[in-house]
Formats: structure tokens, sequence, C-alpha cells
């Protein structure tokens, strides 16, 4: 015994971040799989779009009236924002996939960090991590260094697998770096919420909410002409700013960059100060009492939360489709080769659907 | 008692969640090599207790040393002389419980592998299942294993036989009992009585975030009062009678309690009034429990 603390005396190298790298590689091999469908996704939408745009847009009279269409459509904006360049196909491939790619990898990104740190603490797992020889701040390292390589390694798969399929090489990369730089300031955004909801849920429910609200306004903005500052008070426009293939402006990168050590920064001085399995919110009480007394009140109970949420959800949708389907008109109207393949026979619903939303 | 000796020192310990006092002057002494058994219902602040001692809660004020020094800015170094089982184990869902033993091993900084060994075979573990394929009851041999496989000085123990079967349990004692032979110092928390008064060399009760009673189980017996149920051939009067406390007559039958270092003088008492049958009950640990609980219910301020 006496041995083992002579041991300890001799190997004294305490900090706060004591223990990461056993953490890191453990929680790699058994959570990084996690990680992998989110790259797959941004890298199926780059590389597809790389592939698809050639064939479904051969001459530059279908480009054009591809931009004209999208152009004179709102909704399109709100959710992939502004088109630069839509008659190369690393223009049409930055349109089609800054926004979304950036948004898997945000979303991937946070649920990495989240249940890496306080999915933990609900579990009880982090008490037993942190009773081993463990600094105080090494699971919120862990976590965001999950989530860090995670989305650096989505940027990189899917540029390769892009440049592969015939994506320039710089607007592919830049495009791609958008989707780190993305899932990084997300990364840092959960760790914030890590420490400020006093579960899981609360957590995640803060950083998607976030990123969902950036999405949003983003789009907003972009759709009514917003005035310019209202660019660069939102992280997720600095990605759109890169512009790839249409400008390739490497410099927005860096206050996404800045924002991440920030945000990080803020995190490891808020877990520093916070209680163990404590978030800075308070959840507040329930009902000490019930009053369900029918199966029907009951399954309305359980269901109001996953009820209002979706609807919501599907209102925003409806309000998105309305504006689309007004514009499919247009679409078709100018698109020459879509005609083109409804005047060959595409008959059934599935082969309109195939010929006409692969470039969305 | 010199301090020296003291592996886990407690002074006046406060700590609250927002406007929940958690702990409210809480004192606590183990000395090296004791089985030091830790009482109290859910809520009491037995968790709150450990998780400062673990240096993963700051205390809001007062005194805690973990072998002479402060947990909360000693953490890493602490950590590799304690080792920690808590009452409810989770693990990686992928990984076997042969690896979760390894990973909290290399994080405590090396386990003995001829006991580990003897404890996977002792505890009947499979270590190859994987975490979610676990029980809680094998979840929590998985902690055990890796916690007792570990040469440390200082075991804290959470509740941790909560999910163990009694044939387990009984595999835990014997585990114990071997570490304290080795010179360890284990904090166990528990709700069972019978394993605290097997294993504990003293015992420190806790009620509402302090401790009302402490001591070895001998000490705290004499406290409390021995139960005499007796059937008299002649019927007592009352005020012959005085000796007993809580004196009950129904008929012929007689139950009252003694203190249980006077238990002589009662007898004599009672053999005077013919004995017919005659019942005589040593306060067990749980009856304690319920009492001190019972008082401090009444009134929380006289037992502090």
């Amino acid at each position: 015994m006496s041995a083992i603390g002579t041991i300890s005396g001799t190997r004294r190298s305490d900090s706060s971040l004591t223990g990461t790298m056993p953490l890191l590689r453990t929680s790699l091999k058994h959570d990084g799989r996690l990680l992998a469908p989110w790259i797959l996704f941004a890298t199926v939408l780059s590389a597809s779009s790389v592939l698809v745009y050639p064939w479904v847009f051969p001459t530059q009279q279908d480009r054009q009236g591809l931009a004209a269409a999208i152009g004179a459509n709102p909704a399109l904006g709100l959710i992939f924002g502004p088109a630069h360049d839509l008659t190369s196909v690393d223009g049409f491939n930055a349109w089609r996939s800054v926004a979304l790619g950036g948004l898997l990898a945000a979303l991937g990104a946070i649920f990495a960090v989240i249940r890496a740190t306080r999915a933990q603490e609900d579990s009880g797992q982090a008490e037993l991590l942190a009773s081993g020889v463990l600094g105080r701040s090494s699971r919120l390292l862990t976590g965001a260094a999950m989530a860090l390589f995670g989305s650096l390694a989505l940027g990189i798969v899917a540029g390769l697998v892009t440049i592969a399929c015939g994506g320039d090489v710089q607007a592919s990369m830049l495009l791609a770096a958008t989707f780190t730089a993305t899932g990084w300031m997300f990364a840092a955004v959960a760790a914030v919420t890590a420490q400020l909801g006093s579960d899981a849920r609360t957590a995640n429910s803060m950083a998607v909410g976030t990123l969902g609200v950036l999405f949003v306004l983003r789009g907003f903005a972009y759709s009514i002409d917003a005035p310019r500052w209202t660019t660069w008070a939102n992280p997720m426009s600095w990605m759109v700013e890169t512009r790839p293939a249409a400008g390739n402006h490497w410099w927005p990168l860096l206050p996404a960059i800045a924002f991440t050590i920030v945000m990080l920064f803020t995190a490891f001085v808020l877990q520093a100060r916070r209680d163990f399995g404590q978030g800075a919110i308070t959840p507040s009480p329930g009902p000490a009492r019930g009053r369900d007394r029918s199966t029907w009140r009951l399954a309305l109970r359980i269901n109001r939360g996953p009820i209002i949420t979706w609807s919501i959800a599907f209102l925003m949708l409806g309000v998105v489709f309305g504006y689309f389907t007004t514009a499919i008109t247009d679409i078709l109207g100018s698109d020459s080769n879509v005609q083109q393949i409804l005047a060959a026979g595409a008959v059934t619903p599935d082969q309109l659907v195939a010929a006409s939303s692969s470039p969305y | 008692m010199s301090p020296s000796s003291a592996v886990i020192e407690i002074d006046a310990l406060t700590k609250s969640y927002g406007r929940f006092q958690a702990l409210r002057g809480l004192d606590l002494l183990v000395e090296q090599g004791q089985v030091h058994g830790f009482l109290g219902p859910n809520g009491a602040g037995k968790s709150t207790t450990i998780r400062v001692l673990l240096g993963l809660l700051k205390a809001d004020s007062g005194v805690v040393r973990l072998f002479g020094k402060d947990p909360w800015s000693h953490v890493t170094e602490l950590h590799r002389r304690l080792a920690y089982v808590p009452g409810e184990v989770s693990l990686w869902p992928g990984m076997t419980g042969g690896e979760a033993i390894d990973v909290l091993g290399t994080m405590r900084g090396g386990l003995n592998e001829d006991r580990r060994a003897e404890l996977l075979e002792r505890f009947e573990l499979d270590p190859t299942k994987r975490g979610r394929q676990y029980s809680k009851g094998n979840r929590q041999k998985v902690a055990i294993v890796a916690a007792l496989a570990a040469d440390v000085e200082l075991l804290i123990l959470d509740e941790p036989t909560s999910g163990l079967d009694p044939l387990m349990e009984k595999v835990f004692q014997e585990v114990i009992g071997e570490a304290r032979h080795r010179g360890a110092t284990v904090l166990l928390s528990s709700h069972i009585m019978s394993e605290i008064e097997t294993l504990a060399d003293r015992l420190s009760i806790i009620r509402d975030g302090i401790i009302v009673r402490s001591g070895t189980l001998t000490d705290l017996r004499s406290d409390t009062r021995t139960t005499i149920h007796a059937v008299l051939h002649h019927v007592p009067d009352l005020t012959a009678l005085e000796t007993l406390h809580e004196v009950h007559l129904n008929g012929d039958h007689l139950s009252a309690t003694i203190e249980s270092d006077r238990i002589n003088e009662a007898m004599a008492l009672l053999t005077g009034y013919g004995l017919a049958s005659l019942t005589v009950e040593p306060p067990s640990l749980e009856s304690l429990f319920l009492r001190l609980y019972d008082e401090s219910t009444i009134t929380p301020e006289a037992t502090r």
C-alpha cells in the first residue's frame, strides 16, 4: 500500500485534464461509430449534387432556367440560402449543400457532446468514471474532442468524395470546410448548454433549438433582403458568405473558429462553477396531483409534448411546401429536361419524382 | 485517535443545492483499517457526502480531509489511492464487462491481475457479455470487481449490494473482510442492516444532513434498551416496577424495556413474581435505527 502512496507522490502531474487520453480512446472506440451516419449523410448530400447536376441540367439554358426559378422562390431561399452561382456544378453543389450539410454536421456534433457529458451524468456513468484518476474537466474535453474530430472527419470525407465524384478541388474543400466549421461551432454551443440544462434532454433541446433558430433566421434574412449586419450577427450566415465556387472566400471560417474557441472557453468556465449532476437552470416542479382519470386523457398527457412540437414543425413545413408547389410549374415550364422526361413517358409518380426531385 | 491515522475527516460540512440544504454540519471520522458503516434513509445526504469526498462536489463550508488533503483540490492525486462503487452502475452499452473492468482499472492506475481473475470467478461474472446485456446486479459486480482488484487504500462503496442476490451478498461480505485484512479502509453506505452488523467496526447514522449517532455497534446498542416480554404468576403492582420503562401490563402478560446494562436487575425483580415464560430481545440495529429516526422526528434538535 505504502508503495502505491509513494508512486502517486512522485507521479504528480495533476491537472484538471489528467486522464483525458485514455478516456478519449475508450469513448472513440465505443461511441465513435455513432458519428458515422452524419458523416455519411453529409458526404452523400455533397457528392450526389456533383453527380446528378450535369445529368439533369446538361445545357447552359437549363441551368439559367433553374437559376431563374430558384431566384423567384423565397421558400427555397429560406432553406437553402441565396444561390450565388447555379450555372456550374460546384456553384449548384454549394447552394444545395452549404446549409443542409452544416445542419447535419452540427446535429452530429451536438449529440456527440451531450452524449459524452450531460447524458453520462444522468446515467451515473460519469460518477463511476470520475472516481478514477480523472481531472475535473477531462470528461468535457473528451466530449468536445470527439465532436471536433468527428466534424473534421466529416469535412475531410465529404470533401474528398466530392472531388472524387468530379467536384472542383478548392470549391469542394471550402464547402466541406464549412461543414466542419458548423460542426465545431455547435459542438461548442452544446458544450455550453450541457452546463446549463440539468439533464441531457434539456441540454440537447437547447442546443438543437439554437441551431434551428439560427438556421431559420439565416434563411429568413436572405429571403427578405435584410440589412447587411444581420449576416454577420448570425454564425450560420458566415458559412454562406464563404461562397464556394463563386468567389471562394476562406476568411469567414476565421470568425467561426473564434466563435468555437470563445464558446468552449465559456463551457469550461461554467463547468468549473457548477455542481456535479446539476445544471444552471433548475427544472420547475410539476403538479403534485394527477388529474387524468381516463385512458384518453392519459394518452393526451403522455403525448402532449410531441403533439405540440410536431404540430409546429408540420405547420412550418406546410408554409414552405405551400411556396414550393406554386413554384414547381415555373421550374417545369422553363426546364426542358424535365419536360423531355415527361414527354419520354414518365407516367408513374416514382419516375416523375426521380426526375424532378433530384436537384432539391 | 491521532489525526494521522484518520483516512476520512469531515468537520461541520455543509452543502446546499440552491435553496435545498443537503448537508447541515456533518461530522465524520473514519480511521485507517476501519470498515465504517454509513447508514441513513434515502435523501439523508449519504450520496452527497460521498460526492464531496470524491471531489465531485465542492463543500459550502466545513473541513473535509481525505488522507489529510482536500479532496476538491487534489482530485487526481487522491483518486490514485481510492476506488469507488456506486449504487447505480452504468456502462457503455457496447462494452463488455471485462473491458469495462480494465478501463476502470487503467483510469485508476492498474489492477492486480490475480485478484481480478479470482474475483471474476467468485462473483460468477461472465466478462465477455456487453453492458446492455447485464442485469443491474451484474453491472454492479463489474464495478465491485474493478474496485476490489485495484490495490487501493480506501474503498468508498455507495449501496454496493442493492442489486445482488443473497449468495453474492455473502461473497461480497467475504471479499470486504479480505480487503480489510490487507489493510484497506472501507466506507460502506448501506440500507442492509445485516450487512452493516456483519462488516462494520464503527458506524455513523445520518439524518437530514447531520450525523445523529456515531460509534461502535456495542456503543450504540448500550444506548438502546432491551425489550422484555414475560408471563408472570403473580401480577405485580405497577409502582414496584419502576426500574423498567414503557411497562405494559395486560392481565399476567408484561412487556417492558430496560437499559441493556441493567438486565440483571430486571431479572432479579421479575423472578420475584414467578416467571411462567420469558423473552429477552437484544436491540437489533434495525430497532436502533428506527428508534433514532422516531426520536429525531419528534425532536430534531435533541440529538445534536
